[in-house]
This record gives structure tokens, C-alpha cells and sequence, in this order.
């Protein structure tokens, strides 16, 4: 974190992008220590500027997670992204129409109260990258990324599909594959060379989390079952698949035009197989062998 | 006359489309569709020019069936897409 003439700045890189956080105080705009190894000098792709100010009015809601956030559209197409304890709205964060710059209004909470101290606090963190990465057509994708053998595997799935299990055998013996997360994937399939894919601090139970990237080299959607098998996808039943896995602002059209061809050019570049495993190792042996085949 | 919603996205990926709905809450971002060969080859004839019993004609010559079948097929498909709103439907003028 670096002192800056108007407070604090903290950076932290994922993938190909920085996010430049600024604000009077320095636990306004602190991440976890665990994001230690994201962290940079130097670097703006996204700016965003902490105000101690009251939440701006809303306009018209245009998504609700059913969650702890609710995006408004705001005029000259801003969007206003809103978090909340209970009922009640503690932050928000109003960005441009690229999605590159914005204020995250973050009133001082009142004596005893629970919220946090650190405005970036998550989802809101990840989700400027989401917003950001959806205009450049980059995915981050729900998923457990092990680098092995010069290439990246991808093991794709929701809640309890089994990404953090399979990292944690995979930890066990192979070692020496590094696991770029156990949750959270970003891939880039902008380059002619290949689909990229980074590691990111938003991990899962397995607590697996590093800044290894590599080229992608095959695909793999999860599903425990009794014996181990992995069976090869059609390329649009893989682009389907890996979009339900994706985190896209599914109200805006264009972003979800450029989220829904960033999985088409993944899954048509890209071997995809659904992976029925075991827990243990016979999984790592069928991804390899399906990776190898393919 | 059947033509593409303005509030779904589609993307042909090798030789057959997916299909994704926007969505305003959380619980309708899984939906999301694959269309078969056939599928794919009415949603390409859908531009809000032609009818469904034309569309129908054009699939019966394609794939080579009754016009009894591609019409019953042509029709169950269509419906199906305006359930999940993927279309509208505009009245000739």
C-alpha cells in the first residue's frame, strides 16, 4: 500500500489487470493478507476512489442476486452496485460506463455495528474485475485450475461439485503442480496463441490460491460418482456449461454477448470432457489421460 | 411473425447455437439453451420476415420430412422458444 497526496492507494493484480483502490484512511481500501502475492506498485486498469459519503440514490433496479447485492441503472449508463447487512445498504459502488473508474460510497458505520472496515471487502472486490474483465471478454469461471505438465487442466463446477476435494487430492500427489485456485479461474482467450488462465486470490475451502498462469489445455466439468470416468463434450455443450459457471452482468446485453463468445471461443479452442470421479486419484490419472488423448 | 428477442443472446458454436436469456435475478442466470441440428436450423430462418408455416416449408425441404412433421415440429419448436422468450411474435401488417 502506498501513501498517496490524498490518502492510501492499495493495487492488487489478477490476470492482465490492476485494480488501483485509493482512500483517506488505509484500512478503507485493505485487502486480506492472504492476498499478499496480488498485490502491486503500480498499475490502474480499474480506479476506484473510497468516499465516506451517503449511498447515492438508487434508479431503476435492473438485477437482484437474491443475495447481499442489487445492480441500478444510473443515468449515461453508470451502474450502481449496492451491499448489504440485512436490510440495510452499507456500501455501494458507482461505476462508469466502461467500467473502468469509480466511486465506492462508504458511509462511517455507526458505534457496535457489524459492518466491515475495508470498503473492498468481498464480492465487491471481485466483482469490479467481473465487470471489467466481461467488457474485455475475458471469463472468470467457477472452478479449480491446476498447472501440470505444461499446460492448465480446468475442473469446473458449483458449490460442492467438488473443486476444492479434487485440489486437495491433487495437492496431495502431485506437489509439484501448482493450483492457481480452487474456486476461481480467470481465462483469456484473446490471444492467437492460446486460451490463458490465471490464478486468483478468491479461493475456496481448500484455501488454494496463487498467481501461476498458463496456457489452458483442456476442460473439465465436475460430478462425484462411484468409478472415474472422463467423457469428451460437444464444443456447444461445453460453451453452455462453462457460461452457468461464469459470473456475467446478466442484464446488460452487450456484456453477456461478449461473455457468451468468450465461452464459445474457449470451448471451440479448448478439449472439454465431463469428468464423473472418485475421490482419489484415479481422477488425476483420467484427466491427464483424456488431456493427452485430446 | 416470429424474430429474435432483443433480450437473448446467441452464439453459434461449432455448428450448433446456445441460446442465453438475460436474466434480472439471480435465479434465472442457469437458464441457458443448446439447439440441435435442427433447432439451429429454424432459429437461423427466424427474421421476422418469414411465418412459422414457412419456416416449416423450408425445414421439410432440408431435412427431407412430410410437411405434416416439419409443421408439428416447426410449431412445438417455436412454442417453446417464445415460452423461454427467445422470440416475439409481430403481426403482418
Amino acid at each position: 500500500m502506498k501513501r498517496s497526496p490524498t490518502g492510501f492507494v492499495n493495487r492488487l493484480r489478477v490476470g492482465p489487470t490492476v485494480l488501483a483502490a485509493s482512500a483517506e484512511s488505509r484500512a478503507a481500501v485493505a485487502w486480506p493478507r492472504r492476498f499478499g502475492p496480488f498485490l502491486c506498485a503500480r498499475g490502474g486498469d480499474l480506479e476506484v476512489r473510497v468516499r465516506r459519503e451517503a449511498i447515492p440514490p438508487l434508479g431503476n433496479l435492473l438485477f437482484e442476486s437474491e443475495g447481499v447485492w442489487r445492480a441500478y441503472a444510473q443515468p449515461e449508463d453508470r451502474l450502481l452496485l449496492t451491499f448489504r447487512v440485512g436490510r440495510r445498504i452499507y456500501k455501494a459502488a458507482l461505476l462508469d460506463p466502461d467500467r473502468r473508474r469509480g466511486e465506492i460510497y462508504f458511509p462511517r458505520a455507526s458505534r457496535g455495528s457489524a459492518a466491515p472496515r475495508s470498503a473492498l471487502q468481498f464480492p465487491l472486490d471481485e466483482m469490479l474485475f467481473q465487470h471489467r474483465w466481461a467488457k474485455d471478454g475475458l471469463l472468470e469461471i467457477h472452478s479449480c485450475g491446476v498447472k501440470d505438465r505444461g499446460g492448465v487442466l480446468l475442473f469446473t463446477g458449483h458449490s460442492g461439485a467438488g473443486k476444492s476435494t479434487l485440489a486437495k487430492i491433487w495437492h496431495a500427489q502431485a506437489p509439484s503442480s501448482p493450483i492457481l485456485s480452487d474456486d476461481r479461474v480467470l481465462l483469456d482467450p484473446r490471444a492467437l496463441s492460446g486460451v490463458r488462465a490465471f490464478g486468483t486470490p478468491w479461493h475456496g475451502t481448500g484455501r488454494f490460491g496463487s498467481r501461476s498462469e498458463g496456457r489452458l489445455s483442456a476442460l473439465f466439468f465436475l460430478e462425484q460418482a462411484e468409478a472415474t470416468e472422463a467423457i469428451r463434450l460437444h464444443p456447444a455443450e461445453a460453451a453452455a456449461r462453462l457460461f452457468t459457471r461464469s459470473f456475467p452482468p446478466i442484464w446488460d446485453l452487450e456484456a453477456t454477448e461478449r461473455v457468451v463468445n468468450a465461452c464459445g471461443d474457449v470451448a471451440e479452442r479448448v478439449p472439454a470432457f465431463l469428468l464423473r470421479f472418485r475421490k482419489d486419484g484415479s481422477a488425476i490419472d483420467a484427466a491427464r489421460r483424456a488431456a493427452a488423448v485430446a | 411473425m416470429p424474430k429474435h428477442s432483443t433480450r437473448v443472446v446467441s452464439r453459434m458454436v461449432a455448428g450448433e447455437h446456445i441460446l442465453v436469456p438475460l436474466a434480472s435475478r439471480g435465479a434465472e442466470i442457469d437458464s441457458i439453451f443448446n439447439l440441435n441440428e435442427t433447432g439451429t436450423f429454424i432459429w437461423e430462418k427466424i427474421d421476422g420476415q418469414r411465418s412459422g408455416a414457412a419456416i416449416a416449408g423450408l425445414l421439410a425441404a432440408e431435412f427431407q420430412v412430410s410437411a405434416e412433421q416439419a409443421e408439428a415440429d416447426c410449431t412445438l419448436f417455436l412454442a417453446q422458444l417464445l415460452e423461454v422468450r427467445a422470440i416475439d411474435l409481430e403481426v403482418a401488417r
